[in-house]
């Protein structure tokens, strides 16, 4: 890092605006600003602090020029802004900070500071670099600073020996400046996370993977086993269907058969029927022919009847009224029609005359049996003529419902002798124990298809539990390995820890020995510089005996400033080195050493010093290295100052 | 010329297995921001950055 500019304004006494350019040349190194006592040096030294680090200004009061704040109306604002522009490896960096300030009545209220890091592209565009303090403390850290600008009147302090003190001073630098908390701190953070990997990893259990992984293998196993025979129940159904389908067909065929043999039987039932009807008939027809004789005395019948009316009519047969009829109804004086009758009227009177006329019963009755018997006898004849002729035709229909049969018998048995003549029975039984099959096989396969489900309900459960598990083992082996990466770096880290801390030591020891060598007039007197492993200085005198405690101021001085040119030389730390009345405790011989070394010994060299410290002596040293220079020209009469560049 | 001892210290963690010496400049520039004053959850981010080394490693590395 080198200063190329400071623009300030109304930064304590610089009031206004006011610019000055920084020598950064290799050649020309070295800026110098002088001036008497209270010209500004320290001012324009704490804007640098200020502005970069906001730092540094702790003990200098006001910053806000007064003459600004004078100046301004009451309530009105002042600018206060110091910018410090510089280059670090090879790319520009402009940082701004800038505090509002508004006046009221005598004094100011400050509303805070904004800081800006801009750095500047090859191509000449800006970027704003967020967060602004971030970066600048990536450039120059922070905790740095101190020992690259500091106070030269108080920096012989870093090497001083306070009584019982281990040299705090020396060793905070060298950590700081070489960065070794951020090392120990790495180590730290990789033992922490070994520890958290252990922690983490003893939390992980591995065998219940292989638990699950034999309990997934047995579902597996059953799976297929259930999954085999419902394949062959698969396979098995429609060959049993099938062979149900052929017994069914063939019972079909078989159930036909027993029909016809069924219409078989019944048209021999209606033929012996018939036959029997017939036999009957036959049986009827010959009873009645047996009686054929009566037909023969029809005619006689006839006859004799005809000859019993014709001798009724003439009164050779009794014809009239029954004797004792007629004496009936005159006994009870009542007409056959039932009208009364009285004795002597005439209807009492022709029925007495009736008695007279009527015939015995016996002779009555006698002919009227025989002619009874003759009239039955015709009308028996007429009968059994009439049954004949019906039994005859009845049997001429039996006859010919006969030969019907005997066709559809016939047609039938021809029928029934073409049929298979299986035995039902067995067909039956074949197929009520294939359609068992059948339903066994249906039912195996139901149950196979519910076994199925719960296997794949359990295998599922199973899956998900045994890749919980995998899961965690492969965090395991994820956090074994995370672990091992850990260990192997916290190893690493602290075996580079405690290199790294001794390289340092015998680096910063030699290159303060080496600067020292240079700046001291004394350089036999001192036998060496040593920093012991916790980072402690001390100087040894011929005698090898420590001798720090009894190094003057400018010794101090010197020692300090060999300490810091070595380290910022041993650290790579490409920091200007910025000093104010750096020379002031400094013997003639010391000051000569450092004008002619200083500036070699860092990148840039920025001296604010009295107009005593830039004698001719210091001149004489620093001036071919010189590349800017500058009075700070103090104005008795504003109380401001005003930075004059010098040729 | 010698080397400064900021070069020393990259040399030391180029020397480093190339993941260990990943892994311990991750963590110290992490540190050296810590220092700055940009507080980040350096153990959470260091940890992602094993985690995301664990998951480049080939498969078989342990």
């Amino acid at each position: 890092m080198k200063i190329e500019y400071i623009r300030v304004q109304n930064f304590r006494q610089y009031y206004g605006e006011q610019e000055a350019e920084f020598a950064t040349t290799a050649e020309r190194n070295v800026t110098v600003f002088h001036g008497l006592n209270g010209a500004g040096k320290t001012s324009l030294f704490s804007a640098i602090n200020w502005c970069l680090y906001e730092a540094g200004t702790e003990d200098i009061g006001e910053l806000v020029s007064k003459e600004a704040i004078s100046r301004a109306a009451n309530g009105e604002s002042i600018t206060t802004c110091v910018e410090v522009g510089f280059i670090n490896v090879a790319t520009r960096f402009i940082a701004t900070r800038t505090m509002t300030s508004r006046k009221s009545g005598s004094a100011v209220v400050h509303s805070g500071t904004k800081f800006t890091l801009t750095r500047t592209k090859a191509s000449g565009d800006s970027q704003l670099m967020e967060p602004a303090k971030y970066y600048m403390n990536l450039l120059m850290p922070a905790n740095i600073r101190p020992y690259f600008f500091f106070d030269g009147e108080k920096m012989d302090g870093l090497m001083r020996v306070e009584k019982g003190s281990k040299n705090p001073q020396v060793k905070e630098a060298i950590r700081n400046i070489m960065q070794l908390p951020a090392i120990e701190k790495a180590q730290e953070d990789l033992t922490a996370i070994v520890a958290e990997y252990r922690r983490l990893i003893k939390n992980q259990g591995s065998a219940q993977v292989q638990e699950l992984s034999t309990k997934l293998d047995t579902w597996v196993a059953k799976k297929a086993h259930f999954q085999e025979r419902q394949d062959t129940i698969r396979t098995e159904l429609p060959v049993v269907r099938e062979q149900i389908q052929d017994l069914e067909d063939k019972l079909r065929g078989l159930r036909g058969s027993q029909e016809l043999q069924r219409r078989v039987d019944q048209l021999q039932a209606q033929w012996d029927s018939l036959g029997r009807q017939e036999e009957n008939t036959v049986t009827q027809i010959q009873r009645l022919a047996n009686r054929a004789y009566v037909g023969l005395l029809s005619d006689m019948a006839v006859k004799a009847l005809a000859l019993l009316d014709e001798k009724r009519e003439k009164g050779e047969v009794p014809s009239g009224i029954r004797e004792q009829l007629v004496k009936d109804l005159l006994h009870q004086l009542r007409c056959i029609c039932g009208r009364s009758l009285e004795e002597g009227d005439d209807a009492y009177r022709h029925l007495s005359s009736l008695l007279k006329s009527s015939t015995s019963n016996q002779l009555a009755s006698e002919v009227t049996k025989q002619g009874g018997a003759i009239r039955a006898l015709s009308t028996l004849a007429q009968s059994n003529a009439q049954s004949l002729s019906a039994l005859t035709k009845t049997h001429t229909e039996i006859r010919a419902n006969q030969d019907r049969l005997d066709t559809e018998l016939k047609h039938a048995r021809e029928e029934l002798r073409g049929v298979p003549q299986d035995n039902i029975g067995g067909l039956e039984r074949q197929r009520a124990e294939f359609q068992r099959r059948y339903d066994r096989l249906l039912n195996d396969q139901g149950v196979i298809t519910s076994e199925l489900s719960n296997i794949n309900r359990y295998m599922e459960i199973v899956i998900r539990e045994k890749e919980a598990a995998q899961a965690k083992e492969e965090k395991l082996d994820t956090l074994t390995r995370s672990e091992s990466l850990a260990v192997r770096a916290a190893t690493a880290v602290t075996t580079l820890k405690d290199q790294f801390f001794e390289e340092t030591r015998v680096q910063v020891q030699a290159a303060t020995r080496a600067v020292f060598d240079k700046l001291a007039w004394k350089q036999d007197h001192f036998q060496g510089i040593n920093i012991d492993s916790d980072f402690r200085l001390e100087v040894m005198d011929r005698w090898n005996m420590t001798t720090r405690q009894e190094l003057s101021a400018g010794e101090r001085q010197i020692l300090s400033l060999s300490f810091i040119c070595g380290m910022a030389q041993v650290s790579g730390e490409e920091a200007p080195l910025v000093m104010d009345t750096p020379f002031g405790r400094l013997s003639g011989n010391h000051l000569a050493a450092v004008a002619e070394n200083l500036p070699t010994l860092t990148p840039q060299l920025v001296l604010f010093v009295t107009d005593r410290e830039w004698d001719a002596s210091s001149q004489q040293g620093l001036g071919p290295r010189t590349g800017r220079q500058y009075k700070l020209d103090f104005d008795r009469q504003t109380g401001c100052t005003t930075i004059k560049e010098m040729d | 010329m010698a080397l400064t001892m900021k070069e020393r210290l990259d040399e030391m963690i180029q020397s480093l297995e190339p993941e260990v010496g990943a892994l311990v400049k991750f963590v110290i520039d992490k540190e050296k921001d810590n220092m700055n004053e940009r507080y980040a959850r350096v153990k959470d981010d260091i940890r992602k950055h094993i985690d995301k080394a664990v998951s480049d490693q080939p498969k078989g590395v342990k």
